[in-house]
C-alpha cells in the first residue's frame, strides 16, 4: 500500500475553495502552510491551540512562513478482512516522511523524502515527490517536477475505488508540468507527465490531464476531468466528475464518478470500466465525524462482475497533529461470489 | 387693507394646514429590538478563501416624512462572529477596534423614497439608496442597493465598503490579505411602521 497524498476537500463547507489556502501546493495535500496549521487548530480539530499546531511543535509561523514551511507525517493502519475464506489482520505503515518548502519571491520549491517500503516495510530515504511552482499572480501558476497528476476528488483514502483504479495513488508519481487558474469561481488546470516503469503505474504512460472546477455559492465544488495517456502497450481515456458539496458547516458530500475506456493494443481490446463513490460525512462534534460511503465499480462493462462496497465509519481529529479514522464496510464482487465481505480498517496519522 | 389682512390671514392658514398635514403625514419605521442581521464576505488572497461573517441585532429608528427617510440604523459589531474564535478575535480586537468603535451606524437625511411610494403602500422592489455609514470613527457616504416588504415586514440592503476608506488596516494573517472591498447585506425583519 502506498502512502497517500492528503487534502480535504469537505473543507470547502467552510468556504477553503482553494486548497492553496491550507497547503504549500496549490492542488491540496501534502505539506501545511503556515495558515492551513492554524485552521488544523481552530476549524479541524476538537482541541488545540494555536501555538500546539506549529510546525514540529515549535517553529513560529509568524518568523519564518513567508519563505520556509517543514512538516512531515506518519502514517499506519490496522487492517481488518473476514469473509468466507478466511479471517486476517495485520498492521501497516504506510508512510513516513519529511517535506519542506523554501519560497523566493514567486518561485517555491518543494521536496518530500522518506518513504515505506511496502514489501519489507522497511524506511527508504529517497525522494519521493518534488516540484518547483512559480505563482505569476494570485490565480495563474505553473508547476514542474514529479509528483501524482491532478484527476478527480485529491482526497487521502486511495484505496477508494475512483483513486485506485485509476492509476492516481501515492507512489505513483510522475514527471509532471502543469499550469492551474484557481480563481474565486473557476479552477482550470491543464497538465502532461510521463509515469516511470519503477512506479505503481509499471508503464511509461505519457498522458495528458484536463481538470475544470466551478465554486458555487462557495461550499459546492463541481468539476470534470479529462485524461489521455499512451504507453507502449496501451491508450487510455478517463473521464469523469466530481463534486464536494458543503450543504452546511457540518454535513457534507463527497462524489465522484469516472469512466475508463483503455486499449491493448498488443490485442487490440477495448476495455471500458466504470467506478464510483458517494461519502457522505456528518460533523456532530467540532472534529468528530460520522462518514457512511457507497462505492461501485466494474472493471469490464461487458461482463457480469462488479464491486460493491457499502461503509460506515468515522474521523476525528483530536488536536493539531493527530488524525484517527476508521471504516467498517461491507463488501463484494458479484460474479465471484454473493456473500459480502467485511472489510474494516483503523488509520492514524501524525503529521508534524 | 382688510382685503390685504385676510389674505395674510389665509395665507398663514393655508401654511398651518399644510403643517397639520405632514405632521399627520409623518410615521416611524421601527425594527424590534435586535432583530435583524447583517452579513459580510470578504476574500483572502491568494487562496481565494470566503471569509463569511454574521452578526445580529440592528436597531433602526427611521422617521418617515411624506416619501422621505430620516433617521439611523445601528448595529453592534461585537455580535459579529465568522466561525472562527481566533478570526473573530482578531477582526473585533485588531481591525474592527470595537472596544474604541462598537457600533456601525447608518444615518439617512431625508432619503428620497421612489416616486409614488407612499407608507401605505410601501413595497420596493430594488432600488438604490444613499446614506452615511460610521464605521471605525470615519464617516463616509456610501451607496447600495435595497428592497422593501412591507407585508412581509422585511428589508434587505446590500453595499460595498472599502476597508482603506474608514481606515481600517487591511486584515494580514500567515500569508493571507483579506481584499479592501468587503460585502455587506443587511436584512431587517419584524419592522414596524408606526403611523
Amino acid at each position: 500500500m502506498a502512502p497517500p497524498a492528503i487534502a480535504f476537500p469537505e473543507m470547502v463547507r467552510h468556504h477553503y475553495v482553494n486548497c492553496s489556502a491550507c497547503h504549500v501546493s496549490n492542488s491540496g495535500g501534502g505539506l501545511l502552510n503556515a495558515y492551513g496549521r492554524t485552521i488544523s487548530s481552530e476549524v479541524l480539530s476538537t482541541w488545540g491551540s494555536e501555538k500546539e499546531a506549529r510546525a514540529f511543535y515549535a517553529i513560529d509561523p509568524e518568523k519564518v512562513s513567508e519563505w520556509l514551511n517543514v512538516g512531515g507525517d506518519a502514517r499506519g493502519i490496522q487492517l481488518h478482512q473476514d469473509n468466507a475464506k478466511s479471517t486476517s489482520g495485520r498492521f501497516i505503515w504506510m508512510e513516513a516522511n519529511l517535506q519542506a518548502a523554501v519560497t523566493v519571491k514567486k518561485v517555491t520549491g518543494y521536496a518530500s523524502v522518506g518513504q515505506v517500503k511496502q514489501a519489507n516495510q522497511s524506511l527508504e530515504t529517497n525522494f519521493t515527490k518534488y516540484y518547483l511552482s512559480y505563482q505569476q499572480s494570485d490565480e495563474l501558476s505553473f508547476r514542474l517536477g514529479r509528483y501524482v497528476p491532478i484527476y478527480g476528488l485529491n482526497i487521502p483514502q486511495h484505496n477508494f475505488l475512483v483513486r485506485q483504479n485509476l492509476g492516481l495513488t501515492p507512489g505513483s508519481e510522475r514527471d509532471s508540468a502543469d499550469v492551474q487558474w484557481n480563481g474565486e469561481s473557476w479552477g482550470i488546470l491543464a497538465g502532461v507527465s510521463k509515469s516511470r516503469l519503477d512506479s505503481a503505474v509499471r508503464a511509461e504512460e505519457a498522458a495528458m490531464n484536463l481538470q475544470l472546477q466551478y465554486n458555487l455559492n462557495d461550499q459546492y465544488k463541481i468539476g470534470i476531468n479529462y485524461w489521455y495517456g499512451e504507453a507502449d502497450t496501451y491508450s487510455k481515456i478517463m473521464m469523469g466528475a466530481q463534486a464536494a458539496l458543503g450543504w452546511s458547516e457540518n454535513f457534507y458530500t463527497l462524489v465522484q464518478m469516472d469512466h475508463v475506456w483503455k486499449k491493448d493494443n498488443t490485442k487490440d481490446i477495448e476495455t471500458k470500466s466504470i467506478f464510483q463513490l458517494l461519502k457522505l460525512g456528518y460533523e456532530f462534534h467540532k472534529g468528530m465525524h460520522l462518514q457512511v460511503v457507497e462505492e461501485w465499480g466494474k472493471t469490464d462493462t461487458t461482463s457480469s462482475s462488479e464491486t460493491q462496497i457499502f461503509g460506515v465509519g468515522g474521523i476525528w481529529y483530536p488536536r493539531p497533529h493527530f488524525e484517527f479514522e476508521t471504516l467498517w464496510s461491507k463488501r463484494r464482487t458479484l460474479a465471484q461470489t454473493d456473500l459480502f465481505e467485511d472489510y474494516a480498517y483503523l488509520m492514524f496519522h501524525f503529521y508534524f | 387693507m382688510n382685503l390685504l389682512n385676510k389674505l395674510k390671514i389665509d395665507k398663514y392658514l393655508i401654511l398651518a394646514a399644510i403643517l397639520l398635514c405632514n405632521v399627520a403625514l409623518a410615521s416611524e419605521i421601527k425594527t424590534t429590538a435586535n432583530a435583524g442581521k447583517v452579513e459580510f464576505e470578504a476574500i483572502g488572497r491568494p487562496s481565494m478563501i470566503k471569509i463569511k461573517g454574521i452578526g445580529e441585532g440592528v436597531n433602526a429608528n427611521l422617521k418617515v416624512n411624506v416619501n422621505k427617510i430620516s433617521g439611523e440604523a445601528v448595529f453592534r459589531l461585537d455580535s459579529l462572529t465568522t466561525g472562527i474564535e481566533m478570526r473573530d478575535e482578531h477582526m473585533k480586537e485588531k481591525y474592527l477596534q470595537v472596544k474604541n468603535y462598537p457600533d456601525a451606524k447608518m444615518v439617512f437625511n431625508e432619503f428620497q423614497m421612489p416616486a409614488g411610494w407612499t407608507i401605505k403602500s410601501p413595497k420596493v422592489a430594488t432600488s438604490s439608496f444613499r446614506g452615511k455609514l460610521i464605521l471605525h470613527g470615519v464617516e463616509r457616504e456610501i451607496t447600495g442597493l435595497y428592497t422593501l416588504d412591507a407585508q412581509a415586514m422585511k428589508s434587505t440592503a446590500s453595499f460595498e465598503v472599502k476597508l482603506s476608506d474608514f481606515k481600517i488596516e487591511i486584515p494580514t494573517y500567515l500569508g493571507v490579505k483579506v481584499a479592501d472591498i468587503v460585502k455587506i447585506s443587511i436584512s431587517l425583519d419584524k419592522i414596524n411602521i408606526i403611523q
